[in-house]
């Protein structure tokens, strides 16, 4: 079931437009990873499909309905988010911050958390392994362990399309490869669709089902990650000369000069 | 709160005993007791309370929205806004009962124009809202002083009573005027707290998880001038109490907005009825804005050279 889908779609801002005549689709259960040089338009991209930047044109259905009838709310309670920036230096403790995951659940007025928010608040902290650290204050926490508090937040948001924003950027290889197993597990025991930007060519090769590769705004490839990837497509979108190579992680890619 | 209550009633240029303040409350004992518990100490000690407790609330208030440790409940124009209305009223002698009416007026508009400057399509721009905060005020302010240079002596010196704040004779008019829209703002911005969690987790996070930025910042701009401008119809420009106490609320209970606005609200009731109480303890009474400055000041600046305060 397409869980998200977006046709001829145009966004950017005041004016000016970033993203051209996007049209790709994201499954149920299926890892969309989006690629491309800087300033190609990924995080535009993705700014779209919350809703924090409108439509140009062209439209964007979640879960087969036109986005555009959506609140922010009910945006909020099928996408969750986690940005490239998090705020690390806030002094609230990390079961606090993954308790504002249930918000998008709460009326105005309503401030108490029932059963099943704390339910959900203390799974999410499971999850991520960050249980034990849950009352500990967000900016005593290590850059790794942070990113595993705001996951855990976007998992109490209890969705079934998860955007992750350059997640490995401020993580060491360890934690890069932990960071997105753990995603990858989350996308397969709760059979959730996940989109990533990912920087790092082989780690979007390695995890992502699908690919869609912008240049200047417009897709310029758009398929199964396996039939995609190749030494021409690369050169293609960020003018550099690679080898590949299958390996048991699926293809991996070596700049050559 | 309570002691200090107990000491507003009894202190002043006539002392009365704790025994004869419930008595006075309730209307019994001395005459001359009662009169100036009635007329002059309670409604004085409630004014206290209510503009402190607006001025904590809504500082706090604004510096969560704007994430700026520094902003103040004048931050957006407020103070020059009501401070050009009260000058023009009293350098030419306009009807002075109508002042504190005045005063929230030139507030409430003057925070309108900042906003309306700050709205780009349907956002609000952060930094226009405190630049054009900025510059409203130092507008205003050039031509409030224009006028405070041409009135006569006397007026100064109440147009000053108003610009540094005093609640130096108030009474139940400014009260009655005030006291429901501050008590309804404060109950209102009990509620925004969520919307403020919200928003220092950054805007594109906010957003995804269900905020609308335009109506948080409209709501909490809106509540935060509502209280701050009721605040200056009674006591004019009391300054540092915005400022300090949210940060001092901070420092003793963290980060969680649901108990920051609570607090501050509290402490700043707590802290300009102390300061008025001090205010007026010497020989002359001195304006509580002087008070709350003075001794604001000191502690503002230990609380920066600490760096406990806000961190972005």
């Amino acid at each position: 079931m397409a869980k998200l889908k977006l046709e001829n779609y145009y966004t950017g801002y005041k004016n000016k437009i970033v993203i051209k005549n996007i049209n790709l689709v994201v499954n149920q259960g299926e890892w969309l990873g989006v690629i491309g040089p800087n300033g190609s338009g990924k995080s535009t991209l993705i700014k779209g499909m919350l809703g924090i930047i409108k439509s140009f044109k062209g439209n964007i259905y979640l879960k087969d309905k036109d986005i555009k009838f959506f609140t922010n709310k009910r945006i909020a309670q099928n996408i969750s988010f986690l940005p490239q920036q998090l705020n690390t230096n806030l002094n609230i403790t990390v079961k606090e911050l993954v308790a504002l995951g249930r918000s998008p659940y709460k009326e105005f007025w309503e401030f108490d958390l029932n059963k099943n928010d704390l339910e959900k608040i203390n799974q999410s902290l499971n999850f991520v392994d960050m249980y034990d650290l849950k009352d500990k204050l967000i900016s005593q926490i290590s850059g790794g362990q942070c990113q595993r508090a705001y996951l855990a937040l976007a998992l109490a948001q209890d969705t079934d399309i998860l955007i992750l924003d350059e997640p490995t950027n401020a993580l060491d290889l360890k934690y890069q490869i932990k960071f997105l197993e753990i995603i990858r597990t989350l996308k397969v025991s709760r059979n959730i669709s996940v989109i990533t930007i990912l920087h790092d060519l082989n780690l979007a090769a390695r995890y992502s089902d699908k690919i869609v590769a912008l240049k200047d705004g417009e897709s310029i490839g758009y398929g199964s990650t396996n039939e995609l990837i190749n030494e021409k497509f690369i050169k293609n979108i960020f003018d550099i000369d690679v080898l590949i190579s299958d390996t048991p992680y699926g293809k991996q890619i070596y700049p050559t000069n | 709160m309570i002691i200090i209550s107990l000491l507003s009633l009894a202190k002043g240029s006539v002392y009365i005993s704790n025994q004869d303040i419930w008595l006075a409350i309730f209307k019994q004992g001395e005459e001359i007791n009662q009169t100036i518990i009635w007329e002059l100490r309670l409604p004085r000690l409630l004014a206290s309370l209510l503009v402190g407790s607006s001025l904590g609330m809504s500082g706090a208030l604004l510096q969560g929205m704007l994430k700026n440790g520094l902003a103040s409940p004048y931050l957006l124009g407020i103070s020059a806004g009501s401070g050009l209305v009260i000058v023009f009223f009293i350098s030419f002698g306009l009807l002075q009962s109508f002042i504190p009416f005045a005063a929230w007026l030139g507030a409430i508009f003057t925070t309108l124009i900042v906003f309306i400057l700050s709205k780009d399509g349907n956002k609000i721009v952060v930094e226009r809202l405190v630049l054009g905060g900025v510059a409203i005020s130092s507008l205003f302010g050039a031509i409030q002083a224009t006028l405070l240079l041409q009135v006569e002596d006397g007026r100064i010196q109440a147009a000053l009573n108003w610009l540094i704040g005093s609640l130096n004779s108030r009474g139940w008019q400014e009260i009655n005027f005030a006291a429901l829209p501050i008590l309804s703002a404060l109950f209102i911005g009990l509620f925004l707290s969520r919307q403020l969690n919200l928003l220092s987790l950054g805007d594109e996070l906010s957003v995804s998880l269900g905020n609308s930025l335009f109506r948080s910042r409209c709501l909490i701009g809106a509540v935060a001038t509502l209280l701050t401008a009721c605040a200056v119809s009674i006591g004019g420009l009391i300054g540092f109490i915005g400022l300090i106490v949210p940060h001092f609320s901070r420092l003793l209970i963290g980060n969680d907005f649901k108990y920051i606005l609570p607090f501050s609200a509290l402490i700043g009731a707590l802290t300009l009825s102390s300061a008025d109480l001090l205010s007026r303890l010497g020989p002359v009474e001195i304006p509580v804005g002087i008070v709350t400055a003075l001794v604001g000041a000191p502690v503002f600046m230990i609380i920066l050279y600490k760096k406990t305060g806000y961190k972005k």
